[in-house]
């Protein structure tokens, strides 16, 4: 998709003011009652409250953990010579778009009542998750490659792999 | 892990390879999530090429050996010979296969060989004991991992321990072996594992820090976490601490930070009364940490950026969402689309992070819904229509947020050509948006009766006409029809040709 048209002078607006002024950025204002909405019409305008099984959360939850089996990467081939610190930024992703199924839970999780949509349920129950595939050859990148902007901490790089299928 | 490549030396995996192992990956994600059953573990390893000499295929899960073999290594390990070491480190090496790890746990004395050099004094010997430990905490097998439990005591002591690195690998150990059972956590909980993680939560070393978040994030996931593990960590001084790590510097900490905006995010949505981070200032610290990081992000966000924007982003909408208090500050706006343009094209999910917080911004907000218009960031969001579908519905949902204000803001939105935009939606078969959308028109005919005109000669009766017979549409087609039908009155302020008034 093109980039967005937004005005120019965007970032320098952001920068003005002062960042740490709560009394500026928080008023405790009663919530405004909107107006009754006509029948056969139904908006209201209402904020939403997601918990942690909604569907709308999968897709940030699905790369989260693409990150902990340590699938994100970069696509780019690293330059053969090892002194050259490669900058790689981050490649096109195959974009996970909404699958059309999800539309009809989505229509449901928006109608719910805010409250109902509280934590308490749809609980998660982490048991080891079946996950095919094979495990990604590992290789830590000689610290020489590393370009030294990019702060990972005092030591070990990690290497990854996912959980395997269990048999 | 932060800022790490993969390297391919010579004939390695190519690109599509890895691109169609992702998406096996992917499905296999949404599948378990789907089934409740989203787990994954995280695996520290040495640079083995530094070991090896650099040789090619030194970096690969070495083969699995035969149960004498496996044996051989074990006898090796025992003995008190000067080469203890070297043939501990060929057991760590060969404990990379998960094959051998079943056949090691299964051997006679194995574990108790492992946990006495894991308890051993002497320092080099503990760490590549705790190494094994973690090839084994990292299994899939369950059988595997549960070997790993009689050590977990130990694990939670060594955590206040001095060595940066050692105390990393228990970390990451101990965090993977929290999500085998419930059993496993039940054993650590009574053992002090919240006050010792709020102990090592104020260590200075990154490293460290990330790894507490691991393993902090694996137990806030847990099935019983909202019961058994939520209350406690809300009572410690952990909730403070990661408030302050979350907001870090693009220069350092962004691994940490990731961790405790995930951990953040674990609590808010499963918690139902978020007293204590709001009390903590949550709202103002998140919101100033997203302002920082849309005015100090390249174009080119790093990597792993969005790791850290995404839970953000949903404690925030959550919090807004329990409390009553309003957001006065346009700049989030602002920041809100800088990260959407930063992010649309790599991570286009993000799209629908935002939009979820721009809806609960602008729900109840006339300022921040005239402040939308008046910052000029329409365009912008009626792109966004073309997202996705999920993102449709959204912006459908935002808009109507706006419209649902008043005549004034349904002017703003009319001198847009929105309309046009609306119409296609009109004819896609997806209910919810198409829901949304005749929500849309109603609240903009209904404040600017010279609209209904306009959609008419557009075409936009015939649109309508198509969902007469729609079930949970056909009322609401039907009474916009109605509408649209209706003889034009005196000329309205909304009258998209009148010069735009302040």
């Amino acid at each position: 998709m093109a980039a967005l048209p937004l005005p120019p002078g965007l970032r320098l607006r952001l920068r003005e003011g002062i960042p740490q002024d709560t009394a500026r950025e928080l008023l405790w204002e009663p919530p405004q009652l909107p107006a009754q909405p006509l029948p056969p019409f139904t908006f209201a305008p209402r904020r939403l409250r997601l918990g942690p099984q909604h569907p709308l959360l999968e897709d940030g939850d699905v790369h989260r953990h693409l990150y902990l089996q340590g699938v994100l990467t970069s696509l780019e081939e690293v330059s053969e010579r090892p002194n050259v610190p490669k900058h790689t930024s981050c490649p096109a992703e195959q974009g996970p778009s909404v699958p059309m199924e999800v539309s009809v839970e989505t229509a449901e999780q928006f109608q719910l009542d805010p409250v109902e949509t509280g934590p308490g349920e749809d609980m998660e129950i982490p048991q080891p998750a079946a996950s095919p595939g094979p495990s990604l050859p590992e290789k830590r990148l000689y610290r020489s490659r590393i370009p030294s902007t990019i702060c990972f901490g005092q030591g070990a790089t990690r290497g990854f792999k996912g959980p395997r299928k269990k048999v | 892990m932060w800022g790490r490549r993969r390297g391919r030396r010579g004939a390695g995996r190519g690109a599509e390879e890895l691109r169609a192992l992702r998406r096996e990956r992917e499905a296999a994600l949404r599948k378990a999530r789907r089934e409740e059953q989203l787990v994954s573990k995280r695996l520290l390893r040495e640079d083995s090429a530094a070991e090896e000499g650099g040789q090619d295929g030194a970096d690969a899960v070495p083969d699995p050996l035969s149960e004498d073999e496996v044996l051989e290594l074990l006898r090796a390990v025992q003995r008190g010979s000067e080469d203890r070491k070297g043939s501990l480190s060929r057991l760590r090496r060969a404990l990379q296969n998960e094959d051998t790890q079943q056949k090691f746990v299964r051997l006679d004395g194995s574990m108790r060989t492992l946990t006495g050099l894991f308890t051993s004094s002497l320092a080099d010997m503990q760490l590549e004991a705790a190494r094994c430990l973690h090839e084994l905490s990292h299994s899939s097998d369950p059988t595997v991992a549960e070997a790993c439990l009689p050590v977990t005591s130990y694990l939670l002591t060594y955590l206040s321990g001095h060595s940066v690195e050692f105390t990393e690998l228990c970390l990451y150990t101990l965090g993977n072996l929290v999500v085998e059972s419930e059993a496993v956590r039940k054993q650590l909980l009574p053992q002090g594992v919240i006050p010792v993680l709020a102990s090592c939560i104020q260590s200075p070393h990154e490293a460290v820090l990330e790894g507490v978040g691991y393993v902090l994030s694996q137990l806030l996931q847990a099935k019983e976490s909202p019961v058994e593990i939520i209350p406690q960590v809300l009572d410690s001084v952990l909730p403070q601490h990661m408030l302050r790590l979350v907001c870090f510097s693009l220069k350092a900490g962004l691994g940490a930070a990731v961790e405790f905006a995930w951990c953040l995010h674990y609590i808010v949505c499963r918690h139902k009364s978020n007293t204590v981070l709001l009390g903590l200032g949550a709202v103002p610290t998140l919101t100033s940490l997203l302002l920082h990081l849309a005015s100090e992000i390249p174009q080119d966000a790093p990597e792993g950026l969005e790791l850290l924007v995404c839970p953000v982003l949903r404690c925030l909408s959550n919090l807004l969402a329990e409390t009553g208090c309003q957001v006065r500050d346009e700049r989030l706006l602002i920041a809100l689309f800088l990260l959407l343009q930063c992010f649309l094209q790599q991570h286009p999910f993000l799209v629908q992070e935002c939009l979820w917080l721009l809806n609960n911004l602008t729900a109840d907000s006339p300022f921040l819904c005239s402040a939308l218009l008046s910052l000029d960031l329409l365009p912008a969001l009626l792109q966004l229509l073309q997202c996705s579908q999920m993102a449709s519905v959204l912006v459908l949902t935002v808009l109507c947020n706006i419209a649902e204000k008043g005549p004034f803001q349904c002017q703003r939105l009319l001198q847009q050509p929105i309309l046009p935009l609306l119409l296609p939606i009109l004819a896609l078969p997806d209910p919810e948006a198409l829901g949304q959308c005749l929500e849309l028109l109603h609240l903009l005919f209904l404040h600017c009766p010279q609209a209904a005109a306009d959609f008419t000669r557009q075409g936009g009766h015939q649109a309508l006409e198509q969902h007469q017979n729609t079930p949970e549409l056909q009322e609401r087609a039907q009474a916009l029809l109605d509408m649209v039908r209706q003889p034009l009155g005196a000329p309205s302020p909304c009258h998209p040709t009148l010069p735009a008034f302040s």
